[in-house]
Parts: C-alpha cells; sequence; structure tokens
C-alpha cells in the first residue's frame, strides 16, 4: 500500500514526539552522571598524575618527564611491602570464596524456597534479616559472638580454654571472612528463588516423568535457566574484587592493626581515611591500577557466564 | 506433604537453614536480654541472662537519645524524634528517586534499544559495576558545594539519583519483557508517550519498582555515612547510632544502652518488613549481562 | 495495588516530604541573635569536652559585649561545634572560623592555602587582651621545638599547639600502696616511704620512689604481681594500635629528651647528643653503643636501645597470658576503663594493677566513676589513680643523683588555627585573632587545665590555689607531671621530617617506627609476638637499612 502524505507526515511527528520524549526522560540521569560520576571521579583520576609539595604549592601536576611517577610507586610498593601482596591475596580469597560457598549456599536455599518445602516461608523471613539489621548492630554482636560465647562454650564443652576467634590471629581472618558470607547471601537467595519460580511448570513436569532426580533437576534444569541472573551476581562480584573491605571498617574502624587480615578494599579505604594529603596521588594511581587489573578479569568472567547461559541472549 | 520432598538433598538443606537461622536469631535475642541488663552486670556475664531486667534503659535511651547537628556552622542537639523525621525524609526521599531514576532510564532505553544512547548506557551501567572507585568524597562535597546544594535534602536526593547499578538492569529486564502490544495499542488510541509510560507501562511495573524502592529504603535507612558526610544538619538515627557508639563523652555509653538503642532503631524497619515482606520479597527478575 | 492508589501514594510521599522537609532541621535558626557578631568556633571535645571552651567565650563575650565589631552589630556571639575533624578534607569547605582539633598535619594545610598566617598574634604581647596581666606573647610561651617546626615552611606561624596529651601507664596507687609494691633498698618490696628507693628520677622524697626504674624492676615487679594474684597490666583489646601508647612512652622515658628529639631532628650536633643503639646482642646481653647522629644516618634510630627494651617487654608482657587481662577484641575503651577501676573494688575479681592508656582516659571514664561510686559507695570515693614514670634504665637499680628527671611524650599533635576561608573577611578575622588570643592569656591556661584535668601544650605555671580545685588525684598528677618533667614535643624543622610527618608520628598506628618487620611493613609487634617471634629477631629485621634510607630521602642528604 502506498503511504499517504498525511500519513508519512503523521508518521514523522509522531517520530518527532518519540525523541522528544526519549532525550527529556534521559536528560537529568545523563547529566546526573555527568555531574556526579564522571565529574567527581576526574578529580582522582587527574589526582593519579599529581604530587605534594610541601614548600610549594601543595598539590601539582608532575610534569610529563614523570607523568608516571605514582603508578611507578605503585608497583613499588607491590615490591617491597609484602602486606600488599598478602592484601591482593585476600581479596582473592575472599572472592572465591564468596563465589563458591556464597553462590553454591545461595542456589541451593533458593531452590529450596523455590520448590516450597518445610517451613520454607520461614527461613524467607530470616535470610533477609541481615539485610534489614544495620550492619553496625551485627558487628557488635557478632563481636561479642565470636570473642566471649564462643570460647566459654568451647571451655564448657571440651574443658580447654581457647582465645576470641578474632584475638587470635590463626582465626582472624577466618572469622571476618566468615561473617562477610554469613551476612552476604540473603538477597542473592531471594532473588534467585523468585527467578526459579518464574520456570514453566511444563519443564519441570515433562522432567518429572522422565524420572529426573531432585539434584540432577536442580544442576540441569534451574540453574542454567536462571544462569541470566547468578551472572549478574558473578560479574558484580567480580567488578568489586578490589573494592570489597570485607566489612573490615565496620569491625575496626581505620585501625585494623593486623595486616594479614587486610585487603586491597580495606587498604585503600583505610589509606584514604588516614593518609597525608601527600599520599592522595598514590592511592589514585593505586586505583587505577586495580581497576586495570580488575577489567580483564571482569570481561573474561562475563565472557565466560554468557556462555553458561543456554538462551545464548 | 509429598513423598518427593523427603530427599536427602532437602533433608540436608533443612538441616543446614535450620542451623543457619539459628545462628542469626540467637544474636538478636542476645541482643534483646543484653538491651535490659545492669552494666555491671553485663560487664560480668555479657552473654548469661539478666540477673535482673533493666526495662528503664529504653526510657533512658528514649530520654537521653541525642546527636549534634550542625546547621549553618552553628550546633544544635537533635533528640530521637527530629531524627525520625530526617531519617524518613532522607531514606524516602533517596530510596524514592533512586528507584525512579533507573526505572525510566531503564523503560527509554528498554523501549528504543535502536537508539545509541540505549546502548551506551546499557554498557555504562555495566563498565561502573566494573571500575571501583577510590574514595573521592571531598571532590564530591566540593562538587555539592559549587552547586549550592550541599548539606540539603535536595542535594542528597540529587546525589542518590543515578541510574548506576544492578537495579537499572532489573528493571530493563522487566520492561523488555513487556508485551510490545500494551503501548502499541496505546499508540493506535492516540496516547502520547509520556502517557504510556506513566499511565500504562509504569504501573505494569509496579511490584518490582515497590520492591526495589523498600530494598533501598532499608539500604538508605541504615546508612550513616552519607548523612554523616553530606547532611551534617540532619542527622539520621543510623547516625545517630554511630555517634553514640563511637563518640566518648556520651550519656549512652554503655553496652546495654547502646544495644536498647539498636534495638528502638530497629523496629521501625522490622515492623515495616513484616508489613511488607511479600512485596519486599516479591518477584524480581534480572536480565543477563550482554549488551 | 491499583494504579490510582500508587499514583495517590507517590502524591501523598511527596506532600509529606515537602511538608517535613518546611518544618525539618534548617528551617529554624531562631538562636541566632543578629544584633551581636558571630564567630563559628569547631572544638573536638573527645576525652577533653568542650566546657572549657564555653567558658573561655563566656568570658570572651563578656569583656566584648560593648564592642562593635561589624557595623550595626554590638557584642560578640561565640558558637561552639563538637566536631572530630582534622582538616585533611578541607578546613575551607567548613563554616568554622577557629578550629581546635588533634591529628594535625599542619605543614599540609599551609601547604594547601587553608589556614591563615597569624604571625602578628603569636608573636604580639597578650598584654592588651588580658588587659595588662600577661605581658608575655604567645610565642615566649612556646617550647623552642615548636618555634622552629610551626615556622619551618616559610617562616610564619599558622597554629598554635593546642592540648597537650602522654600515652604510657595509668596505675592504681591505692593498689600499689595496699600490696607495698615498691622497691627498697634492700631489693625487697616495701610500702614504707623511708624504705623506697630513690625511683627513676634517682631522687629521694619524690612521688616515684619505689617505681621500677630499671626493666629488671619491671619485670620483677610484674612477677610479684602474679604471685599475689594480680594482673599487671590490661588495655583496650578492640584495637591492637593501644599498645603501642605504651611502646611510645617507654622509649622516650629510656632516651630522655634530648636523645628522643633525634628521631625527628637527626642532628646530633644541635644538643650535642648521640643515640644509644643496639649494634649485637651477645647471648641475651644487648650491646649498647653510641653513634653521632646526622640526616645520612638517620636510619639507625630504628636501632635506638630504648626500642629494643620497649620491644623486649612487650614480648614478655604478650607471651604470658597472667601478665594481662583476658585480650578481647569485643571490649572497647570504656568498658576496658570501667572493668580497670571495678577491679580492686569488686569481690572474686582479680585487682588489675595497670592499665596501658592516654592521659585523657579519665575524662572519658567520667560515667564509669560515677558509677563506681554509687555503687560502692565510700570504697570507691577519693581513688587515687597515678601517672607512672617508666624505667630509665636495662639492669639493676638508679642510685640516688644518677636517675633522669620523667620524660613523656605529647603524641596527639593537636593545634588551633583559623580557617583561610576568612582571609579577607576583616571584621571575622579580627574576632578570630583575637578570641584565639584569648585562649592562650595565663588565665585562659589555667582555667583550661582546671577544667580539663589535662595541660596545653604551651609553657605555664599552675597556682596552687588553682590545683587544689580539682578535686581527683589523677589529674593533678598528670598536671604536676607536666610542670615537673621533660616533655619531648616530637617536631622538628628538619626537612625529612617536614615532608613526611606521618612517618615520624608516634601515635596509634605509626607507620615507621612502631609496626614494621623484615624491613617491610608487614606483620606488626603485637602479631609476631604473639605468634611467638621473638624481640632480638623482631628488632632486627624492623630496622631500617641505608639503602631504604636513602630512596626516601636521598633528595635532603647533602
Amino acid at each position: 500500500m502506498v503511504q499517504t502524505r498525511k500519513q508519512s507526515l503523521n508518521t514523522s511527528r509522531k517520530n518527532r514526539g518519540k525523541t522528544i520524549f526519549y532525550w527529556s526522560i534521559l536528560a537529568f540521569p545523563l547529566l546526573q552522571f555527568v555531574v556526579f560520576y564522571i565529574g567527581v571521579n576526574l578529580n582522582s583520576f587527574a589526582l593519579a598524575f599529581q604530587e605534594f609539595d610541601m614548600y610549594d604549592e601543595g598539590l601539582k601536576f608532575v610534569g610529563f618527564d614523570r607523568l608516571w611517577t605514582n603508578f611507578v610507586a605503585v608497583f613499588q610498593e607491590f615490591q617491597e611491602a609484602d602486606y600488599l601482596l598478602k592484601a591482593f591475596n585476600n581479596s582473592i580469597i575472599a572472592y572465591l570464596i564468596g563465589l563458591f560457598v556464597g553462590l553454591t549456599l545461595a542456589l541451593l536455599f533458593s531452590y529450596y524456597l523455590y520448590k516450597k518445602f518445610f517451613m520454607s516461608k520461614f527461613f524467607k523471613v530470616i535470610l533477609f534479616l541481615p539485610f534489614i539489621i544495620s550492619s553496625i548492630i551485627l558487628v557488635i554482636i557478632y563481636k561479642y559472638f565470636v570473642e566471649n560465647a564462643i570460647p566459654a562454650f568451647v571451655l564448657q564443652l571440651f574443658g580447654t580454654e581457647i582465645e576470641g576467634l578474632l584475638s587470635n590471629p590463626d582465626t582472624e581472618f577466618v572469622t571476618v571472612l566468615f561473617f562477610s558470607i554469613w551476612t552476604g547471601f540473603g538477597i542473592q537467595t531471594l532473588i534467585y528463588g523468585s527467578a526459579m519460580s518464574d520456570i514453566s511448570n511444563d519443564i519441570v513436569d515433562a522432567a518429572k516423568i522422565d524420572g529426573v532426580t531432585p539434584m540432577r533437576e536442580f544442576l540441569q534444569i534451574d540453574i542454567p535457566i536462571i544462569a541470566p541472573t547468578i551472572a549478574v551476581f558473578v560479574v558484580s562480584s567480580t567488578a568489586t574484587i578490589f573494592v570489597n573491605q570485607m566489612n573490615l571498617f565496620s569491625f575496626y574502624g581505620a585501625d585494623a592493626a593486623n595486616y594479614d587480615i587486610w585487603t586491597i578494599g580495606y587498604y585503600m579505604y583505610q589509606g584514604i581515611t588516614v593518609a597525608p594529603l601527600a599520599d592522595y596521588p598514590f592511592f589514585a594511581a593505586f586505583g587505577l591500577v586495580m581497576t586495570m587489573i580488575t577489567i580483564p578479569i571482569t570481561l573474561i568472567v562475563r565472557h565466560f557466564m554468557n556462555k553458561l547461559d543456554p538462551n545464548g541472549r | 506433604m509429598k513423598k518427593r520432598n523427603l530427599s536427602v538433598l532437602n533433608v540436608s538443606l533443612f538441616l543446614i537453614l535450620t542451623v543457619y537461622c539459628i545462628s542469626l536469631i540467637w544474636p538478636l535475642i542476645w541482643a534483646i536480654f543484653t538491651s535490659v541488663k545492669e552494666q555491671y552486670d553485663f560487664l560480668y556475664n555479657p552473654l548469661g541472662l539478666p540477673s535482673t531486667y533493666i526495662f528503664e534503659n529504653f526510657g533512658t535511651v528514649l530520654e537521653k537519645f541525642e546527636v549534634n547537628a550542625i546547621v549553618d556552622g552553628i550546633q544544635e542537639r537533635h533528640g530521637l524524634f527530629q531524627m525520625l523525621v530526617d531519617t524518613l525524609l532522607y531514606a524516602g526521599g533517596a530510596a524514592f528517586v533512586a528507584t525512579l531514576v533507573p526505572c525510566i532510564t531503564a523503560y527509554a532505553t528498554a523501549k528504543f534499544p535502536q537508539k545509541k544512547m540505549s546502548g551506551l548506557i546499557y554498557a555504562i551501567v555495566i563498565a561502573t559495576m566494573i571500575i571501583p572507585i577510590v574514595g573521592s568524597y571531598p571532590a564530591e562535597i566540593t562538587m555539592l558545594q559549587n552547586l549550592g546544594i550541599y548539606d540539603t535534602l535536595l542535594g542528597v536526593w540529587i546525589q542518590k539519583a543515578n541510574f548506576l547499578g544492578v537495579y537499572f538492569l532489573v528493571f530493563h529486564a522487566a520492561f523488555r519483557g513487556l508485551a510490545k502490544e500494551y503501548s502499541e495499542a496505546a499508540e493506535i488510541d492516540g496516547a502520547n508517550e509520556f502517557t504510556i509510560m506513566s499511565k500504562i507501562m509504569l504501573p505494569l511495573v509496579r511490584n518490582t519498582f515497590f520492591t526495589v524502592f523498600l530494598i533501598k529504603f532499608v539500604e538508605f535507612w541504615n546508612d550513616y555515612q552519607v548523612p554523616l558526610l553530606y547532611l551534617p544538619s540532619r542527622p539520621t538515627l543510623s547516625f545517630g547510632l554511630y555517634f553514640v557508639s563511637n563518640y566518648t563523652g556520651n550519656t549512652i555509653s554503655t553496652v546495654p544502652l547502646r544495644m536498647a538503642g539498636c534495638i528502638i532503631i530497629l523496629l521501625p524497619i522490622l515492623a515495616l518488613f513484616i508489613a511488607f515482606k511479600e512485596k519486599l520479597m516479591g518477584n524480581i527478575t534480572m536480565g543477563g549481562v550482554k549488551g | 495495588m491499583n494504579r490510582k492508589s500508587m499514583i495517590a501514594l507517590i502524591l501523598a510521599m511527596v506532600t509529606v516530604m515537602s511538608v517535613l522537609a518546611g518544618c525539618g532541621g534548617s528551617g529554624g535558626n531562631s538562636k541566632v541573635d543578629s544584633s551581636k557578631t558571630h564567630l563559628s568556633v569547631l572544638c573536638y571535645d573527645g576525652g577533653i569536652g568542650s566546657e572549657w571552651a564555653k567558658n573561655a567565650a563566656k568570658r570572651f563575650e563578656e569583656k566584648y559585649a560593648n564592642v562593635s565589631f561589624e557595623e550595626g552589630k554590638m557584642g560578640v556571639v561565640i558558637d561552639i561545634t563538637n566536631d572530630k575533624l582534622d582538616g585533611k578534607n578541607g578546613v575551607t569547605t567548613t563554616p568554622y572560623a577557629i578550629w581546635f582539633t588533634e591529628s594535625v598535619n599542619f605543614n599540609e594545610l599551609i601547604a594547601t592555602n587553608q589556614i591563615v598566617d597569624i604571625s602578628d598574634i603569636v608573636t604580639g604581647s597578650l598584654s592588651e587582651i588580658s588587659d595588662g596581666a600577661d605581658t608575655a606573647s604567645i610565642e615566649d610561651k612556646l617550647a623552642p621545638e615548636f618555634k622552629e617546626a610551626l615556622t619551618a615552611v616559610n617562616g610564619s606561624y599558622y597554629c598554635v599547639p593546642h592540648y597537650e596529651v602522654y600515652t604510657g601507664l595509668v596505675y592504681d596507687v591505692d593498689l600499689f600502696d595496699e600490696y607495698g609494691y615498691y622497691f627498697s633498698e634492700s631489693g625487697s618490696f616495701t610500702a614504707v616511704a623511708e624504705e623506697k628507693t630513690v625511683g627513676p628520677d634517682g631522687v629521694k622524697g619524690t612521688k616515684d620512689d619505689g617505681l621500677p626504674s630499671s626493666y629488671e624492676e619491671l619485670y620483677a615487679l610484674m612477677d610479684q604481681m602474679v604471685a599475689d594474684g594480680v594482673v599487671p597490666f590490661t588495655w583496650v583489646g578492640s584495637s591492637e594500635n593501644y599498645v603501642n601508647d605504651l611502646f611510645a612512652g617507654l622509649q622516650v622515658a629510656y632516651a630522655g629528651k634530648d636523645e628522643f628529639m633525634l628521631n625527628v631532628t637527626f642532628d646530633s650536633s644541635a644538643t650535642d647528643t648521640q643515640a644509644t643503639i643496639i649494634e649485637s646482642v651477645e647471648g641475651d646481653t644487648p650491646v649498647e653503643q653510641k653513634v653521632t647522629i646526622t640526616n645520612e644516618n638517620g636510619y639507625l634510630m630504628t636501632q635506638q636501645a630504648g626500642r629494643y627494651y620497649a620491644f623486649e617487654l612487650m614480648e614478655k608482657i604478650l607471651s604470658n597470658d597472667s601478665y594481662h587481662t583476658k585480650l578481647d577484641k569485643s571490649t572497647s575503651h570504656l568498658d576496658t576503663q570501667e572493668k580497670f577501676i571495678l577491679s580492686n573494688l569488686k569481690a572474686g575479681e582479680k585487682p588489675i594493677a595497670m592499665m596501658i592508656e592516654g592521659t585523657y582516659w579519665y575524662n572519658e571514664a567520667t560515667e564509669a566513676l560515677k558509677r563506681s561510686v554509687n555503687t560502692y559507695k565510700e570504697l570507691a570515693e577519693g581513688r587515687r589513680f597515678g601517672w607512672m614514670p617508666l624505667p630509665v634504665q636495662y639492669k639493676g637499680s638508679v642510685t640516688e643523683g644518677n636517675g633522669r628527671k620523667t620524660t613523656v611524650l605529647e603524641t596527639l599533635n593537636s593545634v588551633a588555627f583559623i580557617n583561610a576561608k576568612f582571609k579577607d573577611d576583616a571584621a571575622i578575622l579580627d574576632l578570630a585573632k583575637k578570641f584565639l588570643q584569648f585562649c592562650y592569656t595565663d588565665e585562659s591556661l589555667v582555667e583550661f587545665s582546671v577544667t580539663t584535668g589535662l595541660p596545653k601544650c604551651v609553657n605555664y605555671t599552675i597556682p596552687e590555689d588553682k590545683l587544689a580545685l580539682i578535686d581527683n588525684y589523677f589529674q593533678k598528677d598528670i598536671l604536676d607531671t607536666k610542670m615537673n618533667s621533660d616533655v619531648v614535643y616530637p617536631y622538628s624543622d628538619n626537612p625529612i621530617f617536614v615532608n613526611d610527618q606521618n612517618q615520624f608520628m608516634f601515635n596509634q598506628g605509626s607507620p615507621l617506627w612502631a609496626a614494621s618487620y623484615d624491613g617491610r611493613t608487614s606483620t606488626n609487634y603485637y602479631t609476631a609476638f604473639k605468634a611467638g617471634v621473638t624481640a632480638k629477631d623482631y628488632f632486627f629485621a624492623s630496622a631500617m637499612d641505608q639503602e631504604t634510607w636513602n630512596s626516601r630521602y636521598g633528595e635532603y642528604l647533602n
């Protein structure tokens, strides 16, 4: 059918309307992003190329001849200060354990909720509690628990006196890591659970007729179907691998003295909190270096996660 | 109960979940008992039951819970009620914009995927999840001051009104999943785009909207850092809690009193949660992470 | 929920928000008296309170009630705000004209133009502001090391020292008296004043008589306490950094003022003082050696003898549970203080003899002290806690005339300054300068000490009648320590120090001298000793070598 003049005029007016709509909706969000993300972080980007001089002007550009001086300092620090390597390792360990233990438990629990097994409504409410309760409260309570209650129980049960789990340098890291997993997977569980509840009953029923065991159904049907949702969490936790400070700031403020439990995220956070201005350029460069390490890791993980997605969307 | 429910998987999951729940509820009970202890009772018996129950602790906290607010460089003392008002303003407003902005941004980009900006926004969301931000809050304070909105509610609302983060993906998936017919039908009726969005599409995602709003609300309710840094004239309840547990020379200096404070702050949010638990734990599904 | 109710909800919320926003915090500045000139003052009140500032403000307001600083206004109102800020995130972005705060790296603030040149009021006479009572200048009251350090960058004064805090050991004097924990001339313990040894200062009849003058004596005392069922030490377990409070105190006591200053001046020639360092250990005996310190060998200060002995004591304390209370990261400083106070009152508790703390602890423990009196009545009234002079020798006992004046270290880097935001506001700047100067007249200094129980970081004398106004033993003891000891202010104008001040601070968590191992900042000594590393190994492994020193400070060496 041949379009009449009137119709095509209508279409173009409609298109113009759509364009106006599109940009008027996006104007504020984009402006906000430019000001509060790019604007604010440009400054921290610029800091990486500045240095501090007590006798002259404070912060100033390092000059083109020494452009990479702060970055060189970062790599030197990595070579000289073994606590940084330790923190790097801790970040990786926290990430991997969080991923495997946290994700596995979250998936299993969400399966339980999805299948509406015994008491699942109650569990659902409890799983949400750590999110509801402010982290200050949780940390205070947890500290008392591991420092006082556990030693008291061990004494009663086995008759041996042990140190508090945070006081003992050997168990401190595990205890803090446990806390972040313990309080971390509730939301994931709920979201996986609701993603699973969208799975078509036909598929599940068909599987049941084929005599598929619950374990196989879970592994081979449910998980692949909710793979996109899992991917969101895996990718975002990979992206924050060197930002994650494992709640150390809630536990110790800026003075967690045992370097053996530091993560890179905590190192940066406490560095910015307590370091003198003169060290800001170093930390800015440090952040950029970490970003450069994170990006390829995240892209690889994302690529891998996309492969798991059977829909190939 | 059906028989298949009794597989090894289910029973072991049930046991793990039970242990987990106990581990979460126990500390809460500990906090409740501690909140009615006398200070010496607590110091020498931090774990056992109270030897006497001091319910006055709650009265003391309600009466003496005060924080410093700095209004135009002049110090004021804010009590619980003022903190509650400011908390509602901060958490309510910030949660609203932090839900609305990703929602409409996701709507525009999901509706017009062919526009280049849509792809770019999607990429920005993914990219900003990857890039860690080195503490840049001095820069943020300077920015707010230059805009003349530092230490104002409007300022923190605007600050929180970004589309970044995982909930953009949630809304994006939701809008993409919605049948196109809804809006096409409306278009034939001659409705303009704003009408379609506000009258038809947004109501369709109201459950997700409400869930995200509540999640954000809880998050901001428990957040003490933003009020601490950007809103010194309106300290919130969580900031108050942070304040009494970190500043010395305070009348609420004992652990039992602090626990009572914690419980007082916890109660409203717990009530909200119980009232809206279906909504809060409603259906959120997420899109993939492909651009 | 249907569409309409959703919209209604949003509308209702917006309405409620706007109503609430109207009645919220920033609306009512009803307290502002616009007929007077306002001066906004920031006063960090941790462990010290702001009563002193209110008192000074009141006197100031009265003095200037009939003076006009701005056209159309008569008199002054000082608005005091308590906030914990150290200026690092910007002074000029805040509304406070004057800051009284701690943990300040003032050279940084000068370099970033955050604070105002106040040389005129620092060097000018206080005569006018004190109505003739005080003819000196603030500069006259400054210790020489402050004069040098404060003007190191460009010769001008930008700030003045504020309060003075020492860290180390608090001891329960009543308990020491009760158990007779004083060394006697014969080598045993005694409670009889005449039998006591001369103590670390080597002078008979002073308050340190009978207290351990050497590490050897301190160890003997610790063992005696354990034998008596007394716990020698407690400290705040929630942060390992608290043990540094003692670590720094020990080093300064052993080195004495002139020698300890080499840690920041790197210049033996100024006071003709050599550093005592440990080069090697023969068997169990460390071999001391004297060296002349210059910029070139400043790293040798990481081998100073006091550091070795302090490590040794720390190792001893940490490796034996009976020397300290149970370490517990869930116990706050307030609870630790309260348990220390109660330990000697409560039946069935092991008394605790000493607590590692800062001199401000008594202010923090106000509520706990009140509670103890409410519960234990006269038993808890008028208790005597004291500030413990620390050992000055490694072995043996100090003999008469051979001791050292008590030496303490200021650790909080507390200063006062004026916000550069007001540098062009003539009226406020003038007023701010006047009030700042006002706070340093003898009258204000004495009032500060009587109110807070803490000294200001300048030289002044508190008359006996004013000292008598303080109602407790501890704070009197602190002010007495201030007036009758060598106080070390660890500042200098050496560019190495000026450029890297944070590395040379001796307070909690100081990076260079306190917590490094194996030439790297790795395991702190606290963790290391608990894990069985010996003090000797730790000492040598954590000493800095010449190469590292040169790579850091090469540009300042000749």
